[in-house]
């Protein structure tokens, strides 16, 4: 294939991406394996259209293929890390987020992915060390900010969630972000009616959503519904484990300045991570929450 | 696994591939298997894609005149590939025979850099309104929004009503918006400039500015043309959405082309359609840009008659069939979903043959099971716009819309 046309696929697999359409870029990325089955770069996009469709044995192997190619090493295995991460495989996900940081400590992505490993396993000590690390290293990426913020949010620590929350608010790329954020904020404030509000706005941005609208549509049946006290929430198995899920796949973003791939991924992570966590958390303050 | 048995085995899992179809038949040619090679072309062209159309006739074109050549013993632009041929930039003496004509069939698709052409050797099958069936209403909208105002300018100027402005045609999947965009052309009599993301988007730098205005610069120079903006949120994505910001100044080019459009002297008609147009840009959608937001519905009882009868034209039919009864069971079946059904029923036909070694016509029965067996695809699309709707608080820009849901769904 010609490089013309081949950064033209490329151009048009990263403009889908941007938009979150990772299954239109698939016959793209498909036709270009057929002329380099080996070409890393694309092993890696594949990886990325795996991960969209939550199949994350295959996307980790396409990316461990695209590493033995040659990959760079430091991203690779962030990816690998956080595939094993939603698979639950823990100290896996550790040792790959080790192997990234061994060779670069200075990713605030990877610092902060491993942070929010560490809150999921108890190690909330640690958590704290590596977030603030993250931060430390790139204050301005919205991505470290929202796995800051949310581990705020699982720590029910209401200062510290407001500063936070101002702060995704400036950062944020565009207004679906915004949105995510702050009608958390209120979810968690208890403040259905605001929260409502907010959600809806971000509905109207994307009326495919199955999870936003789930939320909207039991907010509007139990209308008023107070939420569930965090006693009750405690109970049933404690803050971090009422938000596991719920942003694991958020990070990557700072990936942008470095190459254009990134887009990739931010877009992937940031947009799925925010609906996640929108189903736990229906689920936990809904559905038990009656029982 | 060599590449032709790939490239099959990716044609097998996924019949409408037509990228996988086209570059089997380039593969097959090289092996000088004409005949797979050109079945695989017309697979390739099953879909009604039109730069699929355009990339077979230049790709073959390009071939056989090198065949030729070859006896000629001519000149070098037979060396040329498909891949140059689509690139070609800076062809300063185009000579005057096949090569030139190879090269115009590209110029909107092809990104070329070099502006003007003449599409006057190709032009596309014209289809009109006789050749959609049903959708009275739509075909009535289109009248009065879009045919009467581009051929009647004087009476708006005389009224004061401003006639510019572009069309944006939305609705489920598979029901049509590209084929009325194209039939409303034919009905002006207008040029047909069908434009993708993929034909403008370019990785360097301005690049995709220019071709985009080389776009609007072809369509004005081969007037009256209906500039045709297929999937049009991929091109207007929404700012609010979007995860960065290097589309902007592409946005920016595509506004200001169509504020400098008068459609009563510019004879140039933009129609832009989606899937989903929660996804275009609110700046789109302001007045003098795609302000004429219609509806394409799924197809009605006559239309689903006519698709049935358009699609199978070709198969071996038994004596039995009824299209009005195939269209009464077929209620919210997009276009392609009725494609689907009669693939299916064409499937399952050849493998009772080839299971039972006797021939047969297929049937009614043969159809009707089929249409069990499937779910149309307009569904998921309604549903979603009618939450849309619902949680918008105002039927606004969907009224259309709205009404169809109410009238039909309730
Ligand atoms: N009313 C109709 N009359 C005749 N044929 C129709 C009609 N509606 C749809 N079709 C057929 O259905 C096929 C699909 O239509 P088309 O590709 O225009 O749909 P679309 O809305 O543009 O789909 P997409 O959203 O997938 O781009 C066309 O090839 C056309 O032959
Ligand atoms: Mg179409």
């Amino acid at each position: 294939m010609c490089e013309e046309q081949y950064a033209n696929d490329r151009k048009m697999i990263e403009h889908y991406f941007s938009m979150d359409r990772y299954e239109d870029a698939r016959p793209i990325i498909e036709n270009l394996l057929l002329s380099d089955p080996q070409d890393p770069e694309t092993l890696y996009l594949m990886g990325v259209v795996y991960l969209s469709r939550e199949q994350y044995t295959e996307a980790r192997e396409l990316v461990q293929e695209a590493l033995r190619n040659g990959y760079n090493p430091e991203y690779a295995f962030f990816f690998i890390g956080l595939t094993y991460q939603e698979q639950k495989m823990y100290a896996e996900a550790e040792d790959a987020y080790l192997r990234s940081l061994e060779i670069n400590p200075n990713q605030a992505n990877v610092n902060a992915a491993y942070g929010y490993l560490m809150l999921l396993t108890g190690h909330d000590e640690k958590a704290i060390k590596l977030l603030d690390e993250a931060i430390r290293i790139d204050p301005d990426d919205s991505a470290v900010n929202d796995y800051v913020y949310r581990f705020y949010l699982a720590k029910n620590d209401g200062s510290n969630q407001a500063q936070y929350l101002q702060r995704t608010m400036e950062i944020a790329r565009n207004e679906q972000e915004k949105l995510i954020n702050i009608a958390v904020y209120h979810l968690v404030k208890e403040d259905t009616k605001t929260a409502e509000e907010y959600l809806r706005q971000l509905y109207l941005l994307d009326p495919t959503n199955k999870h936003v609208l789930e939320v909207l549509e039991e907010i509007n049946r139990t209308n008023h519904m107070l939420f569930l006290p965090n006693r009750l929430i405690d109970k049933i198995g404690g803050p971090a484990v009422f938000y596991i899920g719920f942003i694991i796949l958020v990070l990557v973003l700072t990936w942008a300045d470095i190459n254009s791939i990134a887009i990739v991924i931010l877009a992937l992570y940031l947009i799925t991570a925010g609906y996640t966590w929108l189903a736990p958390l229906l689920y936990r303050l809904f559905v038990k929450g009656k029982i | 696994m060599d590449r032709i048995e790939l490239l099959q085995s990716m044609v097998e899992k996924d019949k409408s591939n037509i990228q996988a179809w086209y570059m089997l038949g380039e593969e097959l040619l090289q092996q000088e298997n004409l005949r797979e090679a050109l079945y695989a072309f017309s697979m390739a062209l099953a879909e009604n894609d039109y730069t699929m159309e355009q990339n077979v006739i230049a790709y073959l074109s390009k071939v056989f005149s090198s065949l030729e050549g070859q006896s000629r013993n001519t000149d070098e632009e037979n060396a040329y590939n498909l891949a140059s041929v689509r690139h070609v930039e800076d062809d300063d003496q185009p000579n005057p025979d096949e090569v030139e004509k190879t090269v115009e069939l590209t110029v909107i698709h092809g990104k070329k850099t070099d502006n003007i052409s003449s599409l006057k050797q190709y032009q596309p099958k014209t289809v009109t309104f006789q050749d959609v069936g049903g959708l009275d209403s739509l075909k009535k909208t289109i009248n009065m929004k879009i045919i009467k105002p581009f051929m009647d300018p004087g009476l708006f100027t005389k009224f004061r009503k401003k006639t510019g402005g572009g069309i944006l045609l939305f609705g489920p999947p598979g029901c049509g918006k590209t084929f009325i965009a194209k039939a409303t052309a034919g009905e002006i009599g207008a040029n047909f400039f069908p434009v993708h993301i993929s034909d403008i988007l370019d990785p360097f730098f301005g690049q995709s500015e220019r071709n985009l205005h080389d776009v609007f610069k072809t369509a004005r120079a081969n007037r009256p043309s209906v500039l045709f903006f297929d999937e049009v949120d991929t091109l207007g994505y929404s700012r609010s959405k979007a995860n960065s910001d290097i589309m902007r100044p592409l946005i920016d080019s595509m506004l200001t082309e169509m504020e400098s459009i008068d459609t009563g002297t510019d004879n140039l008609l933009i129609i832009g359609a989606t899937n989903m147009p929660w996804d275009v840009d609110s700046a789109f959608k302001r007045p003098g840009r795609f302000d004429k937001l219609v509806f394409v519905p799924p197809p009605d009882m006559e239309a689903r008659q006519t698709i049935f009868q358009l699609k199978l034209k070709e198969k071996p039919l038994s004596s039995d069939i009824s299209l009005e009864i195939l269209a009464t069971k077929t209620e919210y079946y997009s276009g392609a979903d009725i494609e689907n059904v009669i693939e299916l029923a064409t499937e399952n036909v050849l493998t009772e043959i080839m299971e039972t070694n006797q021939e047969r016509l297929i049937g009614m029965e043969d159809l009707l099971y089929a249409i069990e067996e499937t779910i149309p695809s307009t569904l998921e699309w309604l549903q979603t716009i009618k939450n849309y709707i619902k949680y918008s608080n105002q039927t606004g820009l969907y009224k259309e819309v709205a009404k169809y849901i109410n009238k039909v769904l309730l």
